[in-house]
């Protein structure tokens, strides 16, 4: 099911390959499936963007990427290729090859749990050496080039993460990202937390560094407001399963999937009409409990009896544009 | 004219900076974080205001003086005709009784050992309020079934971690409105959760406003919030409130420049909006170092050579609209790019346009 689909995702050649991506965690209420096969793309300088509600599986995406899932967590199947590589059947030792130095993530409120005793400067240099093995004093003329590219200022750079806003320390944790020249960095929650203005100057600076870097970047928000603005590209998951992907201008304009419409018609706009917003109803399913048919068929207000009985594939409705709904059930023009 | 719920008048409050190496370097005149710093509005009944601005700018502080968990360093706090300013004791109390907060992290605001009926009896207790456990009892099971925990038995006996973002926050709402207040102050009430969730509570929020007669204080920094629950807006910016109007008219026609920063800020899917996007660089500067003059100055892209010399009066344009800036009746009435207005020469711009990424293509 998962190959041929990408084809349509974007014409550029692949850098970063996902097909059919599954990953479990093991849970006391038995197997979770968090990540249930997944596909897509990233093509070199794209900036796609990875949505959907509290739970359904980004991070999970993120850090199977990495190969990097927490204890309980195992990669169940599907295949991950970077330039080509299979990175999920590669041994550990080519892994750090990969890892942080061609793809780097910030990680989910990471910039919270700095380490209160240690500079800044003094951090970043860690992570440097932890990862690239150069020795300190190369380390430290590094931060310096990444501190300047990120916008933090010299004079700061021995500060401790106390005196730093949500928005320098999100700086820093970008700058450990870049710290070993990454091709693909992926951003999980980057703005998250931190308000309008800081969102906007980080949301600046990762399309800076995208454009001056030549990166490709995942990002990963709930927020599908901020995610218009930034990214080219947009995947919408739904309980550990991709419900639509799209370029941004169509996937706002004209949703396919009636998960994403109920998505965009929730965003409170502030420009335009004030058009009443529409609560999506109910909850995600327990993905410890697998269903059949659609997982968004009890919240879905477009359902008819098919929804129930087979699960809906991702398949093109328009060009380079997926839905896995029934309501598609063809080819679209 | 009708009274307003609460008035707040040149409200300060200014925390001492602690003796130490900033405390010696910094003059007498300025040992001191002006978190709120002369800050003047009024809530009317049934009235919902947004109090708006970055990290940093003292909206906590405010609501935190208002509901006098913190004691004002200066100005006053009338609630319903009475000088709060500084009440104590037994007048404090029955005060407090009529204005409740929320807070942002309905899980930190929720004590985990209480069940929900634990949490949203207590008040009634502490203010000694229903006289029978059987009125309690009716009382509670009422204020859950408002709020949309139905049917309220399911979750008596839960706990906090029983529940979900929005069920804790439909707690958090139900031990404030347990006590029929007349004003909330919410802290963030949405920001933690997620965009489906957030509705409900904006909604919930809402529907109570209008069927107990509630005013509110939302604190926010998302202006597209203020606008689905608010009928007024005040912007704030380094202690004061720089903007106050009723909410469509400052998302329209923001008067000052750093309403207008803002407002361009919020991200919208929208296509085709054609806005210019105002991104201003740095932080909210040090409330211990408030700049001369009209505090936004160095960050601001429309600022003069007065503005660095002399602290703008608060300017009133019409039907209820005021903003802080020399230019506030230009920028209001016509349209007064920031490149046709010359920066401070001595001053490096610290701000930056750019054209918005809203797609410009029809469908
Ligand atoms: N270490 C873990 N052990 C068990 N289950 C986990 C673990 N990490 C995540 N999960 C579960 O996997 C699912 C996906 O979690 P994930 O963190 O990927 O979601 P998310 O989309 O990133 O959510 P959020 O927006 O809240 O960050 C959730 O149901 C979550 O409870
Ligand atoms: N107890 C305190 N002692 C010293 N300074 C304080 C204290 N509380 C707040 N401040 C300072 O006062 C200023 C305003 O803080 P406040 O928390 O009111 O801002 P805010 O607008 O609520 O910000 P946020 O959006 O981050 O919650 C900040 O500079 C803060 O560091
Ligand atoms: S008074 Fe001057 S510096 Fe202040 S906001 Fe207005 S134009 Fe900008
Ligand atoms: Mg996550
Ligand atoms: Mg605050």
């Amino acid at each position: 099911m998962a190959s041929g689909q990408n084809q349509n995702q974007t014409a550029r050649p692949k850098l970063l390959e996902v097909f059919d991506l599954r990953a479990y965690f093991d849970t006391r209420r038995g197997l979770l499936r968090a990540v249930d096969g997944i596909s897509f793309s990233v093509a070199p300088g794209q900036i796609l963007g990875l949505a959907g509600e509290s739970g359904c599986g980004k991070t999970t995406v993120g850090l199977s990427l990495m190969r990097l899932l927490p204890p309980g967590g195992r990669i169940a199947g599907g295949v991950i290729r970077y330039r080509g590589q299979d990175v999920l059947r590669m041994p550990l030792r080519q892994v750090r090859r990969i890892r942080w130095k061609e793809i780097a993530m910030i990680f989910q409120g990471a910039m919270n749990a700095l380490n209160p005793v240690r500079s800044v400067r003094e951090q970043t240099a860690d992570a440097i050496v932890l990862h690239d093995g150069v020795p300190p004093a190369q380390a430290y003329r590094r931060v310096a080039e990444l501190f300047e590219l990120v916008g933090i200022p010299q004079g700061r750079a021995s500060e401790y993460p106390h005196e730093f806003s949500g928005g320098m320390r999100q700086r820093v944790m970008i700058a450990m990202a870049l710290a070993c020249g990454p091709k693909v960095v992926i951003a999980d929650e980057p703005t998250t937390a931190l308000d309008v203005m800081v969102q906007a100057q980080i949301l600046e600076l990762l399309r800076d560094l995208q454009g001056r870097l030549g990166l490709s970047l995942v990002v990963i928000s709930h927020d599908l407001a901020f995610l218009a603005e930034l990214c080219d590209h947009i995947l919408v998951m739904y309980a550990g399963k991709l419900v639509e992907s799209g370029p941004v201008d169509a996937l706002f304009r004209a949703p396919k999937h009636p998960y994403t419409q109920c998505l965009v018609s929730a965003i409170p706009r502030i420009r335009g009409p004030r058009v009443a917003l529409r609560p999506i109803p109910g909850d995600p399913p327990d993905l410890t409990q697998p269903l059949r048919g659609c997982y968004f068929r009890d919240r879905c207000p477009a359902a008819i009896a098919e929804c129930g009985e087979a699960e809906p594939q991702p398949r093109p409705v328009m060009a380079g544009h997926l839905a896995a709904c029934h309501l598609y059930p063809r080819e679209g023009p | 004219m009708v009274a307003p719920v609460v008035s707040v008048k040149d409200l300060r409050k200014w925390f001492p900076v602690r003796s130490g190496l900033l405390g010696s370097i910094l003059g007498p005149r300025m040992r001191h974080v002006r978190a709120v710093d002369g800050v003047t509005f009024q809530i009317l009944p049934g009235e919902s205001v947004a109090l708006v601005g970055e990290s940093g700018s003292g909206k906590t502080t405010t609501a935190k003086t208002l509901l006098r968990l913190l004691e004002p360093t200066g100005g006053s706090i009338v609630f319903e005709g009475k000088d709060l300013t500084h009440l104590r004791g037994r007048e404090l109390k029955a005060m407090r009784r009529r204005v409740q907060a929320i807070y942002q992290d309905p899980y930190e605001a929720l004590n985990p050992r209480q069940s929900v009926y634990q949490i949203v009896v207590e008040p009634l207790i502490a203010h000694g309020l229903a006289r029978s456990e059987s009125e309690r009892h009716a009382r509670v099971i009422q204020v859950l079934e408002e709020t949309g925990l139905k049917p309220a038995s399911d979750f008596l006996d839960r706990y906090p971690h029983e529940l979900s973002g929005g069920q804790r926050q439909r707690v958090a709402i139900a031990a404030a409105l347990v006590l029929r207040p007349s004003l909330i102050v919410a802290d963030e009430p949405v920001s933690m959760l997620d965009v489906s969730r957030r509705i409900d509570i904006i909604q919930l929020l809402a529907r109570l406003r209008d069927s107990h007669g509630l005013s509110y204080l939302i604190i926010t920094h998302d202006l597209s919030i203020a606008r689905y629950l608010c009928d007024r807006v005040l912007i704030m910016y380094l202690g004061r409130i720089v903007e106050d109007g009723p909410v469509e008219s400052v998302l329209e026609r923001p008067a000052h420049p750093y309403a207008r920063a803002l407002l361009s800020a919020v991200p919208d899917p929208s296509p085709a909006t054609g806005r210019q996007r105002i991104v201003l660089q740095g932080e909210t500067p040090n409330p211990i170092a408030i700049p001369r003059g009209c505090r936004f100055h160095p960050r601001c892209p429309w600022c003069q050579d007065i503005c660095g010399t002399e602290d703008p009066p608060l300017v009133t344009l019409a039907g209820g609209h005021q903003a802080r800036c020399h230019l506030a009746v230009e920028l209001w009435q016509q349209e007064l790019p920031p490149s046709a207005v010359r920066a401070t020469p001595s001053e490096r711009p610290s701000w930056a346009t750019t054209p918005s990424t809203g797609s410009a293509d029809e469908p």
